[in-house]
């Protein structure tokens, strides 16, 4: 993680400080969300120091900055595979990745030291929008927007002057509307139903359309990488993906406009589009394994038993996993409580937390994970990359550690619904009650055990990363040599 | 402006069934693609279909139990069996369509070994 000595494009090595900055965010995001945590079972823990709002926004933000840093990192990374030539503007590239980086620090650093403003103008300029997930202050605004631009048009002049393959033709039209879609939160309204209308289309529309495509676009590239599918196969269900993901994700909007003013047929809108949202999940999950168990087939047959077709064996577990995180916390924990009749008693409570930690965490965290490791073994030049001892450690304590965060947090949500909606009617003091009832600070303890596991499985990951190069480098030069001998 | 859909109210001891039959349609569904996806790559035998096709039926039925769980109007539940029908026929045009493109891929590259 720590080089770039095996690189030979500007391209990848700007990958590769993309991913360095989000691993350190991913760490961040993880800390605050136990800083969360640890509020709700004790909430003086940091009182006016560090309060649960602001710890709130910094995990939640580190978590969607995080992401999108290792999703610029991985598209500079696989460009100049894909095109088949380094990106045009690799100067402007680095500058965009220095400058986003300094503007991430100063907005953090604000959230952080400054926290609140007087709620005029000069706020929304300079401390906090106070849109949920996209907090940043109008100047970190328009500076995204402007990167945004930067990086759009080196991918978009790499495209037209390389190799216009399927997978770089779905990231070019993909990543324009996943960066036009960002110009739909930075405007403000007076009037708060307005708002979260538009503030809807940044949000949803990243994370059940075009962020959605893009990891399609990215496990796309992964099998032909890793498995060494055939790009025609893989490009034929890519576009199948990005059809069935485009035709359900965007009127699957729906579901956000059920309870803010908006007119009631998004009700059936939203219920029948948000139904078939899994069934592209349900696609996506079976072509990863298809295409793996194809590949594994095909070296077998040619080279008997006991041959392997993976040439990342951490990055392809992550991918797998994609696969069915993907499928249980976009499909099942949102299908279950996306439908009108369901979700006026499920909405705000805990069951919406428990399906975004296990969607983002399934759906997006592994394949950015997996991508990372694809960096790490063209960074340090490794033919084969196999798993270590820490490799599995994270894995597995990641993935246990987010279900029994999801599974804790389901029974929390699950007793808001029968207490404080449906026998208590919604009202205020029923939320204190429901609050303060055994499910609940039972259910939030076991999240705050599961969020402490999670965060040891992210400390193998980070010193996973940063060793496995040198690991793997090292048993490769020795199994050539015993070769030689 | 008249509100032209009325949700229903539910009673607190319908949530459980409603989420534990909103699950089964996933699994369910998922369990019907699988084994469709394992029998065409030869991993299990040809007549495991005919068990995915058991998986298909009950996905069905768990979905229309769900959408009388949430009363749904009758015009949802016509969409939703429409939705079912479409999803059998999902699968095969899936392979359907990998066959032809694997063919066509085939095809091309000796086309270009001949060539060269």
């Amino acid at each position: 993680m720590l080089t770039n000595k095996h690189l030979k494009y500007e391209s990848q090595k700007i990958g590769m400080n993309y991913f360095r900055v989000a691993i350190v965010l991913f760490g961040a995001q993880l800390l605050f969300g136990l800083v969360c945590a640890i509020q709700y079972l004790w909430p003086g823990f940091l009182f006016e120091t560090l309060d649960f709002n602001i710890a709130r926004i910094l995990h939640i933000n580190a978590l969607v900055v995080w992401m999108l840093f290792a999703m610029l990192g991985s598209v500079y990374y696989l460009l100049p595979d894909e095109a088949g030539r380094d990106v045009v503007g690799a100067g402007l590239g680095k500058l965009g990745f220095w400058v986003l980086t300094a503007a991430v620090t100063v907005v953090v650093l604000v959230y952080l030291f400054i926290q609140i403003g007087p709620g005029k103008e000069s706020t929304i300029w300079f401390i906090n929008e106070g849109r949920e997930y996209i907090e940043a202050p109008r100047w970190a605004d328009i500076g995204i927007v402007a990167i945004v631009l930067i990086f759009y048009y080196n991918v978009f002049f790499t495209y037209i002057k390389g190799r216009q393959t399927g997978i770089l033709t779905v990231l070019v039209a993909d990543l324009l509307a996943l960066a036009g879609l960002y110009l739909a939160g930075v405007f403000f309204t007076d009037n708060i139903s307005m708002d979260q209308f538009w503030w809807w289309w940044v949000i949803h529309l990243w994370v059940e359309a075009t962020w959605e495509v893009f990891v399609g676009a990215l496990a796309a590239y992964g099998l032909i990488k890793i498995l060494g599918a055939k790009r025609e196969i893989v490009e034929m269900w890519l576009w199948i993906e990005v059809l069935l993901l485009f035709g359900s994700g965007i009127l699957g909007l729906g579901h956000h406009y059920f309870w803010i003013g908006t007119p009631e047929y998004w009700w059936e809108i939203g219920a029948l589009f948000s139904s078939l949202e899994p069934v592209p999940l349900v696609a996506m999950f079976v072509h990863v394994l298809y295409d793996w168990g194809k590949e594994q087939g095909h070296k077998e047959a040619v080279e008997g038993e006991g041959a392997h077709a993976v040439s990342n064996s951490p990055a392809m577990a992550w991918i797998a996993l994609n696969a069915f995180g993907n499928f249980l916390g976009a499909g099942i924990w949102g299908f279950f409580h996306t439908l009108p009749q369901v979700n006026i008693y499920t909405h705000g409570t805990q069951f919406t937390a428990a399906h975004g930690h296990l969607a983002f965490f399934g759906a997006y965290a592994t394949i950015l994970i997996a991508m990372m490791y694809l960096g790490v073994q063209g960074a340090y030049g490794i033919k084969k990359m196999t798993m270590t001892f820490k490799s599995k450690m994270a894995i597995g304590l990641i993935t246990f550690g987010v279900i029994g965060m999801t599974v804790a947090l389901t029974i929390a949500g699950y007793e808001q619904v029968l207490v404080e909606r449906a026998e208590l009617g919604a009202g205020w003091d029923a939320y204190f009650i429901a609050q303060n009832l055994t499910w609940m600070k039972q259910a939030m303890g076991w999240r705050l055990v599961m969020g402490v596991i999670t965060f040891i499985g992210f400390v193998y990951l980070l010193w996973d990363l940063v060793t496995i190069g040198e690991v793997e480098e090292a048993k490769e030069a020795n199994e050539l040599q015993s070769a030689v001998a | 402006m008249q509100s032209t859909i009325v949700l229903p109210n539910l009673a607190p001891n319908e949530f459980l069934g409603i989420f534990v039959v909103a699950t089964l349609v996933l699994v369910f569904g998922v369990g019907y693609a699988g084994l469709v996806t394992l029998a065409k790559m030869g991993y299990v035998k040809r007549a495991w279909q005919y068990v995915a096709y058991l998986f298909w039926l009950l996905q069905v039925y768990v979905l229309y139990d769900l959408s009388l769980r949430i009363h749904s109007s009758v015009f949802t539940q016509k969409i939703l069996i429409v939705a079912m029908i479409a999803y059998l026929f999902a699968p095969h045009l899936y392979f359907y369509l990998v066959d032809q493109s694997a063919k066509r891929y085939e095809s091309a590259l000796e086309n270009r070994k001949e060539e060269s």
